[in-house]
């Protein structure tokens, strides 16, 4: 598989403030690669730079071999869509797919054709005289993906394009995207501060923060193996417990086992990327639906605890249980689950852990 | 910071390199042909008047003296300060504040009747405030004389109502010309207010109300404080035109009801006048202004610094 | 049945206040009007219908004279304009497409520096000026004098409509291949088109208007509409003053109304509002 962008050592200075600091990534051809992190972690500054918006202050862009960090952004084969799609308000729908490649000079007849196609692709035929104005925000989003299509990039941007429209459309429009990323074979490159948009349609995830990459795989790597705390807390829910390490033994080749004395409480195996040195401080983290309630006195239970609230998620119920050192503790179970126990508020309580579903990472 | 670094990314350097060169043609047009003038009639306030207009270029306090000192019919005698323009100036600022509290008082129900209509009728209503200002000020200072003239149909409709049984002799009163300038600038009272009324958010007034104010109480508590910002803008863009105004005072108030726009006027008019005097008015109205919109600044950034 | 409003916005008596304002603000204006179609040589009694004053206005013995003022009050406003809308549109990309600078608020200020000295200051500074540099005053110092204060006029309607413009417009067309030149005649002109043509008709109905500034700069010989009429109002109003006052301000009001429907037409933030 070859490579369709590489960013290497990239950092972006504002005077005083550092937008990105050191990025390196690569991206593979016709690859769904998304960019998520919280607002102000650099991933529309990296987006920009990539696009030809933003200046670079080291670093280099590398577009299917090509540098292009010092290439303007109309010299460069790569489209944006736009947060706010920026539809040319002048123009009607038609115009503005075909003003991409009417810029780059196409001839007439590719120009009428590809624009039929695009106004097909994204099911908009019959709007294509209307003024962008006269458009639904999901039938302007369509037509920012088409004009951004059209002129086939061969990389397509996309600023967080799902964020100005509600929830229902936002969830059909990320099927439709992923279809349409498969159809058409270009790589996209995908911003989100959404993580559930993310894991739903990406091949690859980086997770951005202070405008450093903290973390780049694929969705479950991402949620099950997170390499730091950063990461952990920021996709989904995670109980994390402060601990010392025992002993650690490699596993697998790149997997390790850690035995922690969570103070006071309990020891319990965790899985880790590296040896850790016996006596380091860290964290253990569990997601909270590998937790199960158990009784007290089951001889699986792992920690005891009392039952403090219970909240009804529909699916599932989520369980708050305050540990014998006063650390609170999320447990979720499925509401379908046949070995479902109905805690009560107040009741002494087992929990158990799913094998190796306990992640440690140090401070 | 955030909102820095967003300024930052918003002119990014991409886009928008040397584009503050297109300011050049604003900046020296205006600076030539305004600044420049200005810094001019200061030197010449501190000229000697040539008697048949003009001025001759020897340095000379004389202008400044005679606006605020009299020293005789000969200049002999020891100075006395002397308020004949002083006067002037205060009759003008005068006028001017009563324009402004009139327009007040009318404009703000306006201003606030109007920013409670529907969305869609609110720019007609703007609309129907905004035509008579783009009318000729001339026109409508003529229109205003020719309505309240002795025998004008203001006269006419009051005596036929029978309101009246004697026309009342408005012309060349300061009556008058404070009618003129408050029918003048109006419309810059009303816009300003009904811009920062637009701004309001009416569940402050739901919630003065939930808290047993009475509406009057409302307004006076809860409204006004939070567009007072627009109507001091409003206050000052009728006070300051109403100081210098020249029309109003001109074509209603006759020579009696004398204000600085016509003082100055004067001072240009054909041989008889003094160019270093007109000058030096001028520069006097000018520091009254700048002053007064200083203040106004100064206000605003506190406004916004403790907001 | 007498109820008590209860809408929270709703004050008694502001109503009534609105329509007084707008009585009081159209009332002269109408009366005027009407005067101006009153079949008489008196001012004071109405005699009938008839468009005996315009007919004066076009034929009558002081035709050739508004004839000339009114040229050269259309003729300076159409420059006037002209050269304020170029400035100002320039000056608005420049505070509105440029990075943070020093010196921005100054020229902000700058800009608008004409609004804030009063016409009288800047009547009288200017005829200072052109008396100290040896100008001859005449049409060209009319246009000179009205172009310096037009400019603020012309840039705050382009000003604003440029700051409705997102700068992505831009950057989305050079994503899409358009040059810098391309992404500026082909988005950003079009979009500021409304702008522009708004700016310019303030200009020139503010410098059809000008009164004060004019009269100072003119020197002799030379007469505008308002400085010829504010001649003849000087002598006593007559008839056909109001017919020409009305003309002149149907022009004013035909001038608004284009500018009102043009900054109207198709904001371009609409349909971002989701």
């Amino acid at each position: 598989m070859s490579i369709a962008v590489a960013v290497d050592q990239l950092s972006k200075h504002y005077a005083d403030v550092i937008a990105l600091n050191n990025v390196s990534l690569s991206i593979n051809d016709q690859e769904f690669f998304t960019l998520l992190g919280p607002s102000g972690c650099g991933k529309t500054t990296l987006l920009r730079v990539i696009a030809g918006f933003e200046s670079v202050s080291s670093g280099s862009v590398h577009l299917h071999g090509k540098p292009i960090a010092n290439l303007p952004a109309n010299k460069r084969s790569v489209n944006t869509v736009f947060q706010h799609y920026s539809l040319f308000p002048h123009m009607s729908v038609a115009d503005n797919i075909k003003f991409g490649m009417q810029m780059k000079g196409s001839t007439a007849s590719h120009i009428e054709s590809r624009c039929k196609q695009m106004l097909e692709l994204v099911q908009l035929g019959e709007f294509a005289n209307r003024k962008p104005a006269q458009l639904s925000g999901g039938q302007q989003q369509r037509v920012a993906l088409a004009r951004a299509l059209a002129p086939e990039p061969e990389l397509l941007l996309l600023d967080e394009p799902l964020s100005a429209l509600d929830l229902k459309l936002r969830q059909a429009m990320r099927l439709e995207l992923k279809q349409i990323q498969q159809e058409t074979g270009i790589t996209f490159i995908f911003v989100t501060h959404d993580q559930e948009e993310a894991l739903t349609m990406s091949d690859r995830i980086a997770v951005m923060s202070n405008g450093e990459v903290q973390q780049i795989g694929d969705a479950h790597t991402i949620y099950e193996q997170p390499r730091n705390r950063f990461v952990a807390d920021f996709i989904g829910e995670i109980n994390m417990l402060d601990c010392e390490v025992l002993s650690s033994s490699a596993s697998t080749d790149t997997q390790y086992t850690v035995a922690c004395d969570i103070t006071g409480l309990a020891q319990l195996t965790a899985n880790a990327d590296q040896s850790v040195t016996p006596g380091t401080q860290g964290s253990l983290c569990i997601r909270p639906e590998r937790l199960q309630l158990l009784a007290a006195d089951h001889p699986d239970a792992k920690l005891l605890g009392t039952v403090d609230q219970l909240v009804y998620l529909g699916t599932d119920t989520q369980t708050t249980v305050v540990l014998n050192n006063g650390i609170k503790l999320l447990v979720r179970s499925s509401n379908n689950a046949t070995q479902h126990i109905v805690a009560q508020s107040g009741e002494k309580i087992g929990i158990g852990i799913d094998t190796m579903a306990a992640r440690f990472l140090d401070n | 910071m955030s909102t820095k670094l967003n300024n930052i990314v918003s002119g990014n350097a991409t886009f928008h390199h040397q584009r503050h060169k297109l300011l050049l043609p604003a900046w020296l047009v205006i600076c030539l042909l305004l600044v420049v003038p200005v810094l001019m009639m200061l030197v010449y306030s501190f000229l000697t008047k040539e008697f048949r207009g003009g001025v001759i270029w020897e340095f000379s306090l004389a202008a400044y003296d005679q606006f605020f000192f009299d020293r005789g019919l000969f200049g002999d005698e020891p100075a006395k300060i002397d308020w004949t323009y002083m006067r002037i100036y205060a009759r003008s600022a005068l006028q001017a504040f009563i324009a402004s509290v009139l327009c007040l008082v009318i404009g703000f129900p306006t201003a606030y009747f109007i920013a409670t209509r529907s969305v869609r009728s609110r720019p007609v209503w703007v609309f129907l405030i905004t035509i008579p200002y783009w009318v000729n000020l001339l026109i409508r200072t003529v229109s205003m004389k020719f309505m309240i003239r002795d025998s004008g149909p203001l006269n006419t409709w009051l005596l036929q109502a029978g309101i009246i049984d004697q026309p009342i002799h408005l012309i060349n009163t300061n009556i008058a010309v404070q009618l003129g300038l408050f029918y003048s600038y109006l419309p810059f009272m009303v816009l300003p207010i009904y811009a920062s009324i637009e701004r309001y958010d009416f569940s402050l007034s739901e919630a003065a109300s939930d808290l047993y104010a009475s509406k009057w109480t409302t307004l006076r508590r809860v409204i006004l404080p939070a567009v007072k910002p627009g109507i001091i803008a409003g206050c000052i863009l009728v006070f300051v035109p109403s100081l210098g105004a020249f029309l109003a005072p001109d074509l209603l108030g006759g020579a009696k009801n004398f204000m600085i726009g016509s003082l100055i006027e004067e001072q240009f008019k054909g041989n008889a006048g003094n160019w270093p005097f007109g000058a030096a008015s001028s520069m006097i109205l000018l520091a009254i202004v700048m002053g007064v919109l200083l203040l106004y600044a100064r206000n605003e950034t506190n406004a916004a610094g403790s907001r | 049945m007498a109820s008590i409003n209860t809408n929270i916005k709703h004050y008694p008596g502001f109503l009534a206040v609105t329509v007084f304002c707008l009585f009081l603000l159209y009332a002269p204006l109408l009366v005027v009007m009407v005067y101006s179609f009153n079949d008489s040589l008196s001012i004071v009694k109405w005699e009938g219908f008839s468009l005996r004053w315009y007919h004066d206005v076009f034929n009558g013995k002081e035709t050739a004279k508004y004839k000339t003022a009114a040229w050269n009050s259309i003729s300076i406003a159409v420059m006037a304009a002209t050269a304020a809308t170029i400035i100002a549109t320039l000056a608005a990309l420049g505070m509105n497409r440029s990075a943070q600078w020093r010196g921005k608020s100054a020229s902000f200020a700058l800009i608008n520096l004409p609004l804030m000295v009063p016409e009288i200051v800047t009547a009288v500074a200017t005829l200072i000026f052109f008396s100290a540099i040896g100008f001859k005053t005449g049409y060209t110092s009319i246009l000179i004098a009205h172009i310096v204060f037009c400019i603020p006029f012309a840039y705050l309607p382009i000003s604003a409509r440029l700051q409705g413009i997102e700068s992505s417009y831009e950057q989305a067309a050079m994503d899409l291949y358009a040059t810098r030149t391309q992404a500026f005649t082909k988005v950003l002109m079009p979009l500021m088109m409304p702008g522009i043509i708004s700016g310019y008709l303030l200009a020139f109905i503010i410098s059809l208007d000008d009164f004060i500034i004019t009269n100072f700069v003119k020197g002799a010989g030379i007469e505008t509409l308002p400085t010829a009429i504010f001649g003849a109002v000087k002598q006593g109003i007559k008839p056909n003053i109001m017919a020409i006052s009305t003309l002149m301000l149907l022009v004013s009001v035909l001038f608004v109304c284009i500018s009102y429907m043009v900054g109207r037409s198709g904001s371009p933030t609409s349909q971002n509002s989701e």
